[in-house]
């Protein structure tokens, strides 16, 4: 019996090291039971020049590995350069993502993926999505199980993807936080970025851990986790579900995913599986409940 | 510059009257008459602010030793104004100096520039302040023509006060406080404010008379003297 | 000399101040209806279908114009309040109505072909590809641009994209960039995007603390004042958290845009007109920040920039402070 689910490996928000960045895109190549990874950088364009030169490479091994290399594009899009890396990215020859509304015009037809960042929130837009030539849209971040399984009765050939582990993008910006933490500014960052591989942990001033600045990106501190929805999110029609890489085991993550929707695992084992790979961060899925994004429905929830 | 002035002379009077403790049982009837001014006034405050129900609101003029509260039911009278006592529980409070609030109430000031200065306190249900805030913003309420049409003769003396020789002026402020110390005495009563008020009007219209008589003599005088 | 001539574009949060609005000097007013339909549904606050009959006849008797924003997302499954406040635009006779969401443009293209449509700040479209879609596939005649772009890269797409261009001139300043951001949802669980409300007023609550002001949306600390120091909005963008074992503002102080002083870069940049923020904002305010405007407008046609301080319009600034924000690059 074929799975209802494809597994995904969202783009990758961090700024790792070109090398550790490979290996990790290896290991999934490798090791992961995912049907579908994105590459490219999507928070920072001073970023790209680095992992760049690598892409042709890891989408190579990731393409013999059976798996569908999507190219994620840029969530702000401000100047030429930036814009002609998007476009760039349109020429590539793989399915990509667009993260702004200038990926429309820059992919001239061809089809795509509308991404997260993409303000999809109702039927009429899906529908001029899936006019303009979108194949997918993965959902924002927002979305509730109201709102997806709404979009999914309209979604017609399209397929619809759910973020379901990891740190939520909560919001972009012009600025740097990264920088200005250290007191620097964006054009003088040195690239502090990468000294938080899985971003930088922002606190209330009572010590509650609630956001993380990754560079111009902010996200949610806790990481969302849906696994204990996979009946909701199956019964509703979403086909592909979207895993974050993080700093912890995303092999394992992944494992535990691909047993859960094959049914090997029940969603609650599924989900105490996940909490044994990172037992610090916080779980949420507020927004899925329709709720603020940080409520937490699971097992530990109040 | 009587025009740039003129809107602060009542409510700074309102606040010297409110600042001196008042016994509670004196002001009670005042606030019921100035809820009906405004009834009379702004009928779609009333409606508006009656949209808000049920809800109550404290208000809190730091520099008085009063506390009122605004209550929002849905009843007869939607819109009540009231003492605070100690027990009162209310949804929010909005606290700051009588004239501030005043002011506030005026659209004479922007709330979130009050509160940004700090001058402006808010505690509990801030939803509810905000729409109360907005609701008055909304208005245009002056008290000072809100009370002038109620007193109507006090109008021209309050108005003419710049205008007039020093002596009249004086004897003209001595009207005035005497009117509002009327005013004030009235509130001691327990009777119909409305119809202490029709009482208050006539004794006023005498006062207009003779105030203006007084005037026109100053005016007079000074005419001669300039001759 | 054809002088080009900068529009004044002011908000109003109600008819009280929509017309003060106006009687200070404002070339048009922007206002919304009462509903989640525009990004300012604060309680009190906002039109309903005859005052705004009447405040646009109010301000059409004098000449001046006025637009409806309806500029958040329809909630899926819910579409009709937003179909309906554009028909009702459109009836009504706004000069133009401010959309942002491409399936609502979508709509209010069809229905109504011949209607002026403006792409509100919400879109987000900071770039010419991006403002070139809504062009050509929405005929959208003018971009109001996010808070997130430079004088420099302002003057660039101005004479790039074929359409009218506006820019935020003064008021709150959204540190991200606008109709994408999910902090205050995360919070809060009400949307900016399509609940109409960033930091609502129903999520905040204020304490006195020892004689400190503490500030929680959601019940999560936002901020705390020291008594006396000046204070913002609760939005999580202008609170104080802990990064690295250091308190600070880490994404934006408490602070407001003015760019009187930068007005004649602006000018020269080519916009056609100049946004005041703050229809959430007291008619005191509306009267004060306008006129304000209009005079430092007039002495820049006049040849006479520079003689209104920025330093005028403190005490409406969040924090009492003032910046011209991403305007300049070093912001970032």
């Amino acid at each position: 019996m074929t799975s209802p689910f494809k597994i995904s490996i969202g783009p990758l928000l961090f700024h790792w090291t070109p090398e550790r960045r490979r290996d990790f895109y290896f290991r999934m190549a490798d090791e992961a039971p995912v049907d579908v990874v994105h590459l490219g950088e999507v928070v920072c364009s001073k970023r790209a020049p680095f992992f760049d030169p690598m892409i042709p490479e890891v989408a190579e091994r990731l393409q013999k590995a059976g798996k569908e290399v999507v190219l994620s594009t840029l969530a702000l899009v401000t100047s030429d350069r930036e814009m002609e890396a998007l476009e760039g990215a349109a020429e590539a020859g793989l399915l990509v993502e667009i993260n702004d509304v200038a990926g429309v015009p820059a992919v001239k037809g061809r089809p795509f993926v509308a991404g997260p960042y993409i303000n999809l929130f109702n039927e009429d837009t899906l529908k001029v999505f899936e006019g303009l030539g979108a194949v997918r849209a993965c959902l924002h971040v927002e979305a509730s199980a109201q709102m997806a399984r709404l979009l999914s009765a309209v979604k017609g050939k399209m397929e619809l993807e759910m973020m379901v582990f990891g740190r939520l993008p909560l919001t972009v910006s012009a600025r740097c936080y990264h920088a200005r933490a250290h007191g620097l500014a964006k054009d003088s960052c040195q690239y502090v970025c990468g000294f938080d591989a899985d971003g930088k942990p922002v606190d209330t001033m009572d010590g509650q851990n609630i956001l993380i600045v990754n560079g111009t990106e902010t996200m949610s501190h806790g990481y969302v986790n849906l696994a204990g929805k996979l009946p909701e999110l199956q019964e509703i029609g979403i086909s592909h579900l979207r895993l974050m890489p993080q700093d912890v085991d995303m092999v394992a993550v992944s494992k535990l995913w691909r047993d859960a929707v094959d049914g090997r695992l029940s969603p609650a084992e599924a989900e105490s599986g996940l909490r044994g790979l990172c037992p610090e961060i916080p779980f949420v899925d507020g927004y899925w409940q329709g709720r603020e994004g940080l409520a937490w429905s699971g097992e530990e929830a109040e | 510059m009587p025009t740039d002035t003129r809107h602060l002379e009542l409510p700074a009077r309102l606040a010297g009257l409110a600042m001196r403790p008042m016994p509670e049982r004196a002001l009670e009837p005042l606030l019921g008459l100035v809820m009906r001014l405004v009834e009379r006034r702004h009928p779609r405050l009333i409606e508006r602010l009656a949209e808000l129900a049920p809800a109550r609101i404290i208000i809190e003029p730091r520099d008085t030793s009063h506390r009122f509260l605004i209550d929002l039911s849905e009843s007869d009278a939607p819109v009540r104004l009231l003492l605070a006592h100690e027990d009162d529980e209310a949804q929010a409070t909005i606290s700051g100096r009588l004239a501030i609030l005043i002011d506030l109430m005026e659209g004479r000031i922007d709330g979130d520039s009050l509160f940004f200065t700090r001058e402006l306190t808010v505690t509990g249900d801030t939803a509810l302040i905000v729409a109360l805030r907005n609701t008055l913003d909304g208005e245009e309420i002056s008290l000072l023509d809100d009370v002038l049409a109620f007193l109507g003769p006090f109008a021209q003396p309050a108005a003419r006060l710049v205008a007039v020789a020093d002596d009249v002026a004086k004897r003209l402020a001595g009207r005035a406080q005497e009117g509002l110390r009327a005013l004030h005495n009235l509130a001691h009563d327990n009777h119909d404010p409305l119809s202490e008020a029709e009482a208050l009007r006539s004794e006023i219209a005498t006062l207009k008379t003779r105030l203006a008589k007084l005037e026109t003599r100053a005016v007079k005088s000074k005419e001669t003297a300039a001759a | 000399m054809n002088e080009p001539y900068l529009e004044l574009v002011c908000p109003a949060g109600t008819p009280a101040a929509l017309r003060a609005a106006v009687d200070a000097g404002a070339d048009t007013v922007y206002c919304g209806f009462r509903d989640e339909t525009n990004a300012r549904n604060f309680p009190g606050l906002n039109f309903d279908r005859r005052e705004m009959k009447e405040g646009i006849a109010y301000a059409h008797a004098k000449g001046r114009k006025v637009l409806i924003a309806i500029n958040t997302f329809p909630k899926a499954g819910n579409a009709a309040p937003w179909h309906k406040a554009v028909d009702d635009a459109h009836s009504l006779g706004a000069d133009a109505i401010i959309l942002a969401d491409i399936g609502l443009l979508d709509y209010a293209r069809r229905a109504h072909p011949a209607q002026r449509l403006h792409l509100s700040v919400q879109a987000a479209a900071s770039n010419a590809q991006a403002i070139g879609f809504y062009r050509d596939r929405f005929d959208v005649k003018r971009v109001v641009l996010p808070r997130v772009l430079t004088v420099d890269e302002i003057a660039k797409l101005t004479s790039e994209v074929g359409v009218e261009t506006e820019v935020f001139a003064f008021g709150g300043l959204c540190v991200m960039a606008e109709g994408r951001c999910a902090l205050s949802s995360y919070l809060t669980g009400t949307s900016p995007n399509s609940q109409g409300a960033c930091a609502p007023a129903s999520h905040v609550r204020y304490d006195e603390v020892d004689g400190k002001l503490m500030s929680r949306l959601g019940g999560i600390t936002i901020n705390s004042f020291e008594k006396n120091e000046p204070a913002g909005y609760p939005t999580p963008c202008k609170g104080r958290f802990v990064a690295d074992g250091k308190v600070s503002y880490l994404f934006e102080d408490p602070v407001s845009l003015n760019t009187i002083d930068i007005l004649p870069q602006l000018k020269a940049a080519g916009v056609t007109a100049l946004k005041i923020e703050g229809r959430q904002r007291g008619r005191a305010y509306v009267a004060e920040v306008v006129g304000t405007f209009r005079r430092a407008i007039d002495q820049l046609a006049g040849g006479h920039a520079g003689m209104v301080a920025a330093k005028s319009l403190d005490q409406h600034s969040e924090g009492g402070r003032q910046t011209t924000g991403a305007y300049k690059k070093s912001w970032r």
